[in-house]
């Protein structure tokens, strides 16, 4: 069971959140906001490939 | 299927999302879209083996094997259906899961047709 | 000398009038029709283990002989009611287990519905099996008796007791006919029916339709019992009563027999006594005989649905067990249906029974 993912989108999360606290601070604001679209964009990536395993797992354990 | 594993890692999500959650609102849903993925995929893993008795006691009855197949089928269906839902309503957004919803209703009274009509057929039979 | 010739000639006249009633056995009283009235298997039956209208099944009913023979018959019909335990079963198991995240889907979810529909075909299908069955039997078994009630009667009426045999035939062959149409006609449609509303329970979710079928079933039931009570209690009281005018016409025809004609009075009511015994002893061979033939058409039907019954309430308490409503509510319409078929079905193989029973019983 990969409870890694779990962790790497956390981890991910905790690192946007404090970069983008630092780059809101020294007044980068559009640098803040295009670290947190890149950041949703790697966890998009990351779940979408987990749900896609998850539905092809539900598709070959109940043939569908 | 080692329960505490699984245990575990829906208490970290759960802590994780709460805190996250004050700094980017986001990283909840995704967080906890995550880790039921990761949960499900673990439960379906390991419900292998009920599958087979279920399929061995039809085998060992004899009937058509459709219409056990169709009860599958339907209950996969409301699986997906009610992951989707549930994650809509997290995030706030209950149209959307009332839709999820009601798709998925429809979904199951597509696959059972052929039960109706089988239904139907026997109805026929017994009354006339 | 003229009255000693005259008295010769009686004698021999009455000699050779008794002489060819002595042997009863001899006589046919119509036993091969009753050979020829048994449907197939029945016959083979019969053939099989000896029984015969003659010796009335007399080795073959020993307790160890019977129990075999019905623990065969348990064992070749358990087949197929097992087989819908299992299929019932797998659609429990898999409803229980695997449908337990419909509770939060709201009100009308539809897992539940598609797992009931499921149930409720399987028991509709085994079920629909055997009406067509028991209306067979049931034929059969009037048949059967359309042909042995003459032929039991006429043995009782040869025996001295007419007025019996009278009563037995008119009220055995009205009986006979009245369950037997009533089965066919009414009974066997209406239990189709109540199968057809079990099913079409299923697609609607209320549970209704199971109060509905108790319903019936209490009321069919009680009916049933009155019927039958009415009826046996027709018959013992008239054969009651006609088998004591019978005995004390029997005993003034001896009197006169054995007073009136003279030196020969005595030996002619004995040998009358003795026909009466020896046609008694093939009413009795021939009246087992029908019961025997009785429960052979009526009792592998009967055993079938009860094996049938026994399933479904396993079943139920699996179901029960598991906690899946809309199942449980299927299985005891199924139940109901299926306790209404053993009813009809026992209701005819008692009274051909016991009326028989009975008769053989108040004609000694």
């Amino acid at each position: 069971m990969n409870v890694d993912l779990i962790f790497k989108i956390a981890g991910i999360g905790i690192v946007v959140a404090i970069l983008n606290l630092l780059l809101q601070r020294s007044g980068r604001d559009e640098q803040a906001m295009m670290t947190t679209i890149a950041g949703l964009i790697v966890v998009m990536m990351l779940l979408i490939s987990e749900i896609g395993t998850l539905f092809e797992t539900i598709r070959s354990v109940f043939d569908l | 299927m080692n329960v505490f594993a699984i245990v575990g890692a829906g208490i970290a999500a759960a802590a994780l999302s709460a805190v996250l959650r004050q700094y980017n609102k986001e990283f909840g849903l995704y967080i906890s879209l995550g880790a039921s993925a990761v949960i499900l995929i673990a439960v379906l893993f390991a419900v292998n083996p009920l599958l087979e008795l279920v399929s061995e006691l039809n085998d060992a009855a004899g009937t058509d094997t459709t219409y056990l197949s169709i009860l599958l089928k339907a209950v996969a269906v409301c699986y997906v259906t009610q992951l989707a839902s549930d994650c809509c309503k997290d995030s706030g957004e209950a149209a959307i899961a009332s839709r999820i919803d009601f798709a998925g209703r429809i979904a199951v009274l597509l696959i059972s047709v052929p039960l109706f009509e089988s239904m139907l057929s026997l109805i026929k039979d017994l009354i006339f | 000398m003229l009255k000693k010739l005259v008295f010769l000639f009686i004698f021999m006249a009455a000699s050779v009038f008794f002489n060819s009633a002595i042997s009863a056995e001899s006589a046919d009283y119509g036993t091969d029709e009753i050979y020829g009235a048994l449907p197939e298997d029945a016959r083979n039956f019969m053939d099989e283990h000896g029984v015969s209208p003659e010796n009335g099944g007399a080795e073959y009913l020993t307790p160890t002989n019977v129990l075999n023979d019905i623990w065969e018959l348990f064992l070749e019909n358990i087949s197929a009611p097992l087989k819908m335990f299992t299929s019932l079963l797998a659609v429990i198991l898999l409803t229980s287990l695997l449908g337990g995240i419909n509770d939060a889907a709201g009100e009308n979810s539809v897992l539940p519905l598609v797992s009931s529909l499921v149930s409720a075909i399987i028991v509709s299908t085994y079920i629909s099996g055997i009406l067509g069955s028991i209306g067979t039997s049931v034929s059969a078994a009037s048949d059967f008796s359309a042909v042995f009630v003459p032929v039991f009667a006429g043995i009782i009426a040869v025996s001295g007791q007419a007025a019996t045999a009278s009563v037995f035939t008119s009220v055995m062959l009205v009986v006979i006919q009245i369950l037997m149409q009533l089965t066919v006609q009414l009974l066997l449609p209406f239990a189709g029916l109540m199968l057809g509303v079990t099913a079409a329970g299923g697609l609607n979710s209320d549970l209704k339709i199971d109060k509905l079928g108790d319903g019936v079933k209490k009321a069919i039931i009680w009916a049933l019992g009155l019927i039958m009570t009415i009826f046996i209690g027709i018959l013992s009281l008239q054969s009651a009563i006609s088998a004591s005018a019978d005995s004390v016409t029997l005993r003034a025809a001896k009197f006169a027999v054995s007073n009136g004609i003279p030196f020969v009075g005595g030996a002619v009511s004995d040998a009358l006594a003795t026909v009466k015994s020896s046609i008694s002893l093939l009413k009795s061979g021939v009246g087992s005989f029908g019961i025997i033939a009785g429960s052979c058409i009526l009792f592998p039907v009967m055993l079938h649905a009860l094996c049938y019954r026994f399933f479904l309430f396993l079943a139920g308490v699996a179901s029960e067990m598991f906690a899946t409503d809309k199942i449980t509510g299927m299985i005891r319409c199924g139940e109901n249906v299926v306790s209404i078929l053993i009813a009809v079905i026992s209701c005819f193989y008692l009274f051909i029974t016991i009326s028989t029973a009975l008769l053989m019983f108040l004609c000694r």
